[in-house]
């Protein structure tokens, strides 16, 4: 083993590749790694995994990472650790590594590459089962690895067959419905060399599996007495192989604290190395003959029916004296090291992740793995087999009558004690769940992993109930804390939700448009010329439209081809109006409801052929709409037949916009007869633009003669480039979404989602005009519920601020006039819902939806913004060209 | 995530499909002819079962088709799935 | 519609990444399409069939291939048509006269990634949620889930070549989540 440099505290040390920190910590004589979070103890290493309460440090190097157990840190060259006490700092440079994830189907997963785990692999991976193996350690072999025995190598042949996946350094986090599992693999942080940047650090597994076995071992857990948490006080497996397996050497004299054979076993390794094991005490009466034999054999004194009941420090704080109470006397040892063997718990917590309850083992003293769901199993020390427990009778977590309780530690991270305990219990408390958000047990980092047990069985002692009466903690997952960037995967920046563009995109961030988000998509909000904010890009926009021509991208409607011979009654049905009387070749624009009577959607729909249409949705409503016309035919009118397919991103649509767009469309399409007569409102022609085949529609969002091109979107690129040159001497400007909104707000149409949100009807809109009576169709049955017909419900309307310079904010309440500074009740009477600067009407306007407001014309209102009060009048929701006199040029 | 099974694709995980609520809320005959509370009951009024649930999904990711699946409220169990207009299989055990 | 070649731009500019070797990804676009809705087992398919000489398989996530054509199943009364061009539109319209069928060129609706290569299927695995095993996935196979949140169509050409149909205004998105996932495979 090669040895390697790193800093802990600003300290240069050396270590051991590859081990744990923990231990060349420990090596090191850095005994005391932190203090704890409340009571600034001073604190070391406790355990050997994810269990560890104390000895937690923040990574400097490499990414940084607060918070991470010294004991699952493995060493390299060039580690950078600093100690913490409680809380970690997240690292604030940015983190050049990659993340991601990766999905994985197989026949069996296996959680757990110790000795149980391997055999069960044995087992599974015959007969050519796609097997998975994950293990959180560096190497596989679990229990026997940490005794430095082997593997026996028909075992661990099984791990290189080509139907095994096999990964190390890979802990299941999660573990959910039919057999889905979380997993977090550590990839890089151990590796010495000069990580390959391309190499993602960490990777989140989402595994399906038919069968899971886990084999997920146990975890040794704290007995409580006074001075329990101090510096050389460590569970007894992690203590003998620190000493055992590292050789980190530290500690002269030890004692062992114990209520199993497990003890005797850590103790025999423990004197093995050097570190003298002056004693094993053991709160049991009677031991085997064996083992007792091969204790006087190592020539180790046995205390047996006694207990620890203190301990004492130098001036570091460290061990230095064990207090022992014997059936006969109070005696004291000297000792650098406390091994405390208090029992193993099965690690169960990811079948509880699924709600189902361990169950308790009077044997073992410890609660083991539930009855498990079909295709779930569970082997070894997980599920309770462990080897040395016939002799396992006393059930012993603490000393509950003791003066010091308030230093006799039961979540040592948390600072928690038995004092607290008592206390919840004095409280009134009997409920573990209840406990433990008073005591705060279980909260920390560590979930509690060494002290879930112990708590339940003090607490059983303390209301005098069986532990299984008392029951577990509730674990949650992720088992072990992992960084954020892990569940962000390659989910970040531009990648964190899909950005969708039209074709002319490029053209759009060359003209440095900014860009609206409008669901996923990104639309050109407006464009500015040099040295222009967006409120002077939107009036000129705003009157180049008004005044010239204008063109706009709308490629980002919703299109939809519905085919077939009941094509027209289907949408005679969807839409509130009649399209069955449509001509082929005209449009028509229409509104669809709920059942509820609310407006769904709105847009344009062009029959193309008898049985042909293309509907358009609005930007947002596209996949809604689609989903809504495949719902009805599938789930109610089966017997229509009526197909719907989605062209949305297949046609691009580019709108020419204003009085001069006649003669531009002229230009760019000389075949085609522009006139009025020839080419009506509302009507669609087939032509070449710019040389490139057409469908242009007389479609109008703004009042202003308008024409829209629809080419296939390969051609929509050099269309937009070539319009542009062509539109120069009309002095063609381009305008974006914000331009679009306050056209249309002039003229009083309606924005689905910005005037509407799922509670207006079409009447509220003042749109009675496009409900048919003579035919029904989705909601028509509701405009007569109660609550839909009564007369004094929201209605759309106009506002004209009397400050003519003064902006309504969007959302904005509106409230009757004299009525808000004396705080009248019932003086809210609506809300604006779109607000903007004119060019046309050279003043601020706003639409609203005020309460019975059609009746309100002429009334002023009041609008409440800070500590001012702006005035408004309410006017009709048509600003601009009430006689439709620009629609046709 | 939850894995349904799609009665034309099969096992699909959860991110595929779209809710649709309680299953057999057909759209009342005529309803011209309903009083306002036969009419709200149609729109507003859904059962709430603890246990097994016949519920409509729509396959919005894959093939697009809405069908019925049995549901456990409780365990999140799924029971089998079936098309529209066909004969819904018994509440499973 | 006839091609206009100089006028005409892909979602991705025919862009191509990667190393033979390892993985490569490269846009096919421009390949012409026909989605078609009809009832199975009706008349309206079997004219289908016989007019283009194809078959429109029943189950989903099979595909038929033949010199000329490309059909996925991408759903019971679902197919796209791979290769096709507007005059096999015109064709099918007038053969199948008053027989109903939805026939609808999608050529421009959505554009062609191809991912090959010997970890072609491990760069799909982070972020297709479905079983690519090859046992699973085999070969002529075609699925259609969603990937890095979009919407897509996958098809298993020849071993370890996948096709990604993917809609025109995704495929930006979709191509910069699989360079993204490729770097750790390039040039191994």
């Amino acid at each position: 083993m090669s040895s390697v440099q790193f800093v802990f505290d600003n300290k240069t040390y050396h270590g051991n590749n590859g081990e744990p920190l923990s231990a060349a910590l420990l090596r090191n004589h850095i005994k005391v790694v932190t203090e704890s979070s409340y009571l600034f103890r001073p604190r070391g290493v406790f355990g050997l995994g994810y269990e560890e309460p104390n000895a937690l440090v923040q990574i400097d190097s490499g990414s940084g990472e607060p918070m991470v157990p010294s004991t699952k840190i493995e060493l390299v060259d060039g580690l950078e650790v600093r100690s913490l006490a409680g809380v970690g700092d997240l690292p604030t440079r940015k983190d050049e590594a990659r993340y991601d994830k990766k999905y994985k189907h197989v026949d069996v997963l296996i959680i757990g590459a110790g000795l149980s785990g391997l055999k069960a692999l044995e087992k599974y991976s015959k007969n050519n089962k796609k097997v998975m193996v994950i293990d959180d350690q560096p190497s596989a072999g679990g229990f026997i690895g940490d005794l430095n025995q082997e593997i026996p190598k028909k075992l661990m042949n099984c791990l290189k067959l080509k139907n095994v996946v096999h990964l190390q350094r890979t802990t299941a986090i999660g573990l959910y419905d039919q057999n889905y599992v979380v997993a977090v693999e550590r990839r890089t942080d151990h590796l010495n060399s000069k990580i390959d940047k391309n190499t993602a650090r960490i990777r989140t597994w989402h595994i399906r599996a038919k069968e899971i076995v886990l084999a997920t071992g146990a975890m040794q857990r704290v007995l409580v007495f006074p001075n329990n948490d101090r510096p050389g006080i460590l569970l007894s497996h992690a203590a003998a192989t620190y000493l055992d397996k590292y050789r980190v050497g530290t500690f002269k004299n030890a004692v062992v604290f114990t209520v199993d054979d497990y003890g005797y076993e850590d103790a025999l390794r423990i004197n093995k190395t050097g570190t003298k094991v002056k004693a094993i005490v053991d709160v049991r009466q009677n031991i085997s003959k064996s083992l007792e034999q091969k204790i006087k054999k190592a020539n180790i004194e046995l205390i047996l029916g006694s207990k620890i009941i203190d301990t004492k420090a130098d001036f570091n704080g460290c061990l230095n004296t064990v207090v022992i109470k014997t059936e006969t006397e109070n005696r004291e040892i000297d000792a650098d090291l406390l091994a405390i063997s208090g029992g193993w718990t099965p690690t169960v917590h990811l079948a509880t992740f699924l709600n189902l309850k361990p169950i308790w083992d009077e044997k073992i003293q410890a609660f083991k793995m539930p009855n498990l769901p079909k295709g779930l199993t569970s082997t070894g020390w997980a599920n309770g087999e462990f080897e040395k427990v016939e002799n396992r009778t006393a059930l012993y977590f603490g000393e509950l009558n003791l003066n010091q309780d308030e230093i006799s530690f039961v979540d040592l991270q948390r600072d928690a004690t038995l004092r607290d305990l008592k206390r919840a219990v004095g409280a009134g408390l009997s409920s573990i769940e209840h406990i433990k958000r008073y005591t705060t047990i279980g909260t920390a980092h560590d979930q509690g992993k060494t002290s879930g047990t112990t708590t339940m069985g003090l607490l059983s002692a303390l209301i005098n109930k069986k532990p299984y009466e008392v029951g577990t903690l509730t674990f949650r997952p992720p088992y072990v804390t992992f960084p954020f960037s892990a569940f962000a995967g390659r989910e970040l920046g531009i990648l964190t939700d899909p950005i969708r563009t039209t074709p002319i995109h490029d053209e759009h961030l060359k003209n440095n448009a900014p860009m609206e988000d409008v669901g996923q998509w990104k639309r050109p909000w407006y464009f500015p010329l040099e040295k222009e904010n967006m409120h002077e890009a939107v009036l000129r926009e705003c009157k180049a439209a008004r005044n010239d021509v204008a063109i706009m991208d709308a490629s980002t409607l919703g299109k939809i081809d519905i085919q077939g011979p009941d094509a027209a009654i289907f949408l005679d049905r969807i839409y509130t109006n009649m399209f069955s009387n449509l001509k082929i070749g005209a449009s028509r624009y229409g509104l669809m409801c709920g059942v509820d009577g609310m407006v769904f959607d709105d847009g344009v729909t062009t029959r193309l052929s008898e049985n042909r249409f293309l509907m358009t949705t609005t930007t947002s409503g596209a996949a809604k709409v689609l989903d809504w016309l495949e719902e009805w035919l599938q789930t109610e009118w089966p017997n229509l037949n009526v197909f719907c397919t989605s062209v949305t991103e297949h046609w691009a649509t580019i709108a020419l916009v204003g009085p001069k767009s006649r003669n531009l469309i002229k230009k760019l399409a000389p075949e085609l007869d522009v006139t009025n007569e020839n080419f009506a409102f509302m009507d669609n022609k087939y032509a070449k633009v710019a040389g490139i085949p057409s469908r242009i529609a007389r479609i109008s969002f703004s009042g202003e003669l308008a024409y829209e091109i629809n080419i296939e979107s390969w051609y929509a690129k050099e269309l937009w480039k070539e319009i542009f040159k062509q539109g120069k001497e009309f002095n063609l400007t381009s305008y974006g979404t914000e331009t679009m909104h306050v056209l249309r707000a002039e003229k009083g149409f309606v924005i689905v989602g910005q005037e509407t949100d799922g509670t207006q009807t079409p009447q509220d809109l003042g749109m009675d005009w496009i409900v048919s009576k003579k035919k029904d169709f989705i909601g028509k049955r509701s405009f007569r519920r109660s609550d839909t017909a009564k007369t004094d419900r929201h209605h759309l309307v106009g506002l004209l601020p009397i400050d003519k310079t003064k902006l309504l904010p969007e959302g904005a309440y509106i409230v009757i006039k004299d009525t808000f500074k004396n705080k009248s009740k019932n003086s809210h009477i609506g809300y604006v819902t779109s607000s903007y600067t004119s060019d046309v009407l050279q003043r601020t306007f706003a639409l609203a939806m005020v309460a019975n407001g059609r009746n309100k014309m002429g009334q002023i209102i009041e609008v409440p913004i800070g500590n001012d009060l702006i005035q408004a009048e309410i006017v009709d929701s048509v600003f601009y060209d009430k006689e439709n006199r620009h629609r046709d040029g | 995530m939850l894995l349904i099974n799609c009665p034309w694709c099969g096992s699909r995980d959860e991110t595929e499909f779209h809710y649709g609520s309680q299953a057999h809320i057909g759209y009342p005959e005529n309803p011209e002819n309903l009083t306002d509370q036969q009419w709200a009951e149609y729109i507003f009024f859904r059962d709430n079962p603890k246990g097994w649930f016949a519920e409509r999904w729509f396959h919005s990711a894959g093939c697009r088709k809405w069908f019925n699946i049995w549901r456990n409220t409780l365990t999140h169990e799924f029971g089998p799935s079936y098309k529209p207009f066909t004969k819904q299989p018994s509440r499973p055990k | 519609m006839a091609k206009l070649n100089k006028f005409m731009n892909s979602p991705l500019n025919g862009s191509t990444f990667g190393d033979r070797k390892s993985v490569f990804i490269k846009e096919n676009p421009y390949a012409t399409t026909l989605d078609i809705r009809v009832k199975p087992k009706s008349k309206s398919q079997k004219i289908i069939e016989n007019t283009l000489k194809i078959k429109l398989p029943l189950t989903v996530g099979q595909t038929f291939k033949n010199s000329k054509f490309t059909v996925l199943v991408l759903g019971p009364d679902w197919w796209l048509i791979v290769g096709a061009n507007l005059d096999h539109e015109k064709l099918l319209r007038s053969k199948l006269k008053n027989e109903f069928a939805s026939i609808v060129d999608v050529s421009a609706q959505r554009t062609f990634i191809e991912v090959s290569g010997k970890y072609a299927k491990e760069v799909l695995e982070h972020g297709w949620e479905l079983n690519l095993d090859q046992d699973i996935f085999k070969p002529g196979m075609c699925a259609q889930s969603v990937i890095a949140r979009s919407p897509a169509i996958l098809y298993h050409g020849p071993f370890n070549t996948y096709h990604l149909y993917v809609r025109s205004s995704f495929a930006q998105h979709l191509w910069n989540f699989l360079t993204d996932a490729s770097t750790e495979y390039l040039n191994q």
